[in-house]
């Protein structure tokens, strides 16, 4: 069906991954970019909602012998799309509101730190609780209900739930302490509550993201869930301008981009027809230079603190102010 | 005998007042038993010489210390101790020696900030309350600009309005003068005069412009190495002789 639209199966893939990874950086866009705190922990939550996914979809007749250590009640269990992923957000979003109970209280740089020793924490209980993640050998057998037009609704939906947490009372009150937490405070915010709020609803987003994800794959393993992930979400939203939506979904095109560009250059061996050496890594070190060249000239990302539509809209207003200055100009001579 | 003896039998549920606060910074005493209090549509100045306790003296009562003894009550609630935000919530305002605003926030979100909790207090729409702010502070054409691309006198009157916003009882502003050029520091007085009119406000002006203290406040407070050394009318103050001798000086005998 997609191949009329899609030549290759690899683009349509390119394209699912993209908006599934839009989904991403879209939750890690609603805690960090609101409320400038890095987090490193929300590859935990991706896992949590991946795993728990292939809990729930796994088919019945497989599940024991990829999940030895499975309660009776869940071996019965087989879930269809929808359901799988309304449970990882809530999964996600429990385990988020009881490590946001101590996170959350802590000074901003204690908060990003502590966020980094539950990566480690998640990714060791991933790695070890084999007889129900089987760690780095990996789970299989997941069905890919995930498709081309699943995977971007669920994009498009987190962008209006992110702007719309952006623009209600909370998110701006999360943005007042990016700002300045003492003055936040000053000003009756309560900072610690609102960074909870924040948090807890960018983790839902992440196990929702995470349960999509693990439905298109097939097969994930708990390495997948670790610093490299964390770092690849987190550049693409530093790239596209962390405190804006459209921020995330530019950067996490433009990385998706440069990488599938130099992966393929890599793999073939030639760029517009020029042969260009085989150096494996090469594509990751590009990327990182390119990342390190958009944060030296544009340190607020490429799309800075305003929204896309934002800039839209001021790039009209002026281009109808010139206008009109040119159409008032000549009558102006013609008066002289 | 303390400043607030006459008043504190009047009426505590109308008043901000801060009890024989002290506070110390590892061994170094910032405050030494000060009392103060400032009634609704009352303008307190507080001067003293630099490293007096003017600023931790708002810090105190604003919650962002806690007093090592005495106590702050905000109409009769007793609040040493909690944090800035519950006391915000229960009408306290305040301004920053060094601005600090929302710098990428607009200019309508920053008071907005400010707004809520007010709003949240006397269950009221904040929207309106926003917009005549901005009026009224001449913001109503950067409204959309982000707060740190204002020129300075501006950013001064995006952080009053902010404090505004949240209909405090008593407004504490920290230097609002410091900066600004004698043209701007005349309609800045005007600008408080005109909020504790239109608000009926209660609050506690900390400046080093004398010239402004002396014409904006209805009572000074002069603190010196964290204790009380005078309280009065501006005229009482500025004749006071242990005023002059130890901090006053020649500003006050200029001025006379």
């Amino acid at each position: 069906m997609y191949g009329a639209i899609f030549a290759q199966g690899s683009t349509l893939r390119l394209v699912v991954n993209y908006f599934i990874t839009c989904i991403l950086v879209i939750s890690l866009q609603i805690f960090v970019g609101n409320s400038g705190i890095v987090s490193w922990g929300h590859a935990a939550f991706v896992g949590v909602g991946a795993y728990v996914t292939a809990w729930l979809t796994v088919p019945t007749v497989i599940k024991e012998d990829i999940f030895p250590a499975m309660p009776a009640w869940l071996l019965e269990i087989e879930l269809g799309f929808l359901l799988p992923i309304v449970i990882a957000a809530i999964a996600a979003a429990l385990a988020a509101a009881i490590i946001g109970l101590v996170v959350c209280r802590m000074k901003e740089t204690a908060m990003a730190m502590s966020t980094l020793a539950l990566l480690v924490i998640a990714h060791s209980i991933f790695n070890n609780w084999s007889g129900m993640t089987r760690g780095s050998e990996g789970v299989y057998g997941l069905p890919q209900n995930t498709n081309l037009w699943k995977a971007a609704a669920f994009a498009a939906a987190c962008v209006v739930l992110a702007i719309a947490f952006k623009q209600s009372r909370i998110g701006l009150q999360v943005r007042s302490s990016r700002e300045d937490a003492l003055a936040a405070g000053a000003a009756g915010v309560n900072v610690v509550r609102v960074r909870y709020v924040a948090w807890v609803l960018s983790a839902a987003v992440s196990g929702m993201g995470g349960s999509i994800w693990a439905q298109y794959n097939l097969g994930f393993a708990s390495p997948q869930f670790y610093y490299a992930q964390v770092f690849a979400l987190l550049a693409m939203l530093v790239v596209g301008g962390m405190s804006n939506v459209s921020g995330a979904v530019i950067g996490a095109g433009a990385v998706t981009l440069v990488s599938e560009v130099l992966r393929r250059v890599e793999n073939e061996g030639s760029l517009f027809g020029l042969q260009v050496p085989r150096i494996s890594g090469l594509a990751q070190m590009v990327v990182a230079v390119v990342i390190l060249l958009i944060l030296i000239y544009r340190p607020s990302g490429i799309l800075g603190w305003r929204e896309l539509d934002d800039w839209v809209h001021r790039w009209l207003t002026r281009r109808r102010l010139k206008r009109a200055a040119q159409r008032s100009s000549p009558q102006l001579s013609e008066d002289g | 005998m303390t400043p607030c003896d006459t008043t504190l039998t009047q009426d505590v549920e109308s008043q901000l007042v801060a009890q024989a606060v002290c506070m110390s910074f590892s061994g170094v005493q910032a405050l030494q038993g000060v009392s103060v209090c400032v009634g609704k549509g009352e303008i307190l100045g507080l001067i003293g010489p630099n490293g007096s306790g003017k600023t931790t003296f708002l810090n105190v009562v604003s919650g962002v210390y806690k007093p090592r003894a005495g106590a702050v009550l905000v109409n009769g609630v007793r609040v040493g101790g909690r944090s800035p935000h519950l006391i915000a919530q229960l009408g306290m305002g305040r301004t920053f020696q060094n601005i600090r605003l929302f710098g990428h926030l607009t200019v309508r979100e920053n008071v907005t900030v400010g707004s809520i909790s007010g709003a949240k207090r006397l269950g009221v729409d904040h929207a309106s309350d926003v917009t005549s702010l901005l009026e009224r502070f001449s913001l109503d054409d950067v409204s959309d600009e982000l707060a740190l691309s204002l020129p300075y006198g501006a950013q001064r009157r995006v952080e009053i309005a902010r404090a505004l916003a949240g209909r405090p009882d008593y407004l504490l502003l920290d230097e609002p003068a410091a900066g600004l050029n004698d043209a701007e520091s005349d309609s800045l007085l005007k600008a408080i005069m005109a909020v504790r009119n239109r608000f009926g406000c209660g609050m506690v002006v900390v400046d080093h412009d004398l010239h402004l203290i002396m014409r904006l406040c209805d009572r000074i407070h002069v603190l010196a190495e964290g204790k009380t050394l005078a309280v009065g009318s501006p005229a009482e103050v500025r004749n006071n002789q242990t005023v002059i001798d130890v901090f006053l000086g020649n500003a006050v005998k200029e001025m006379v």
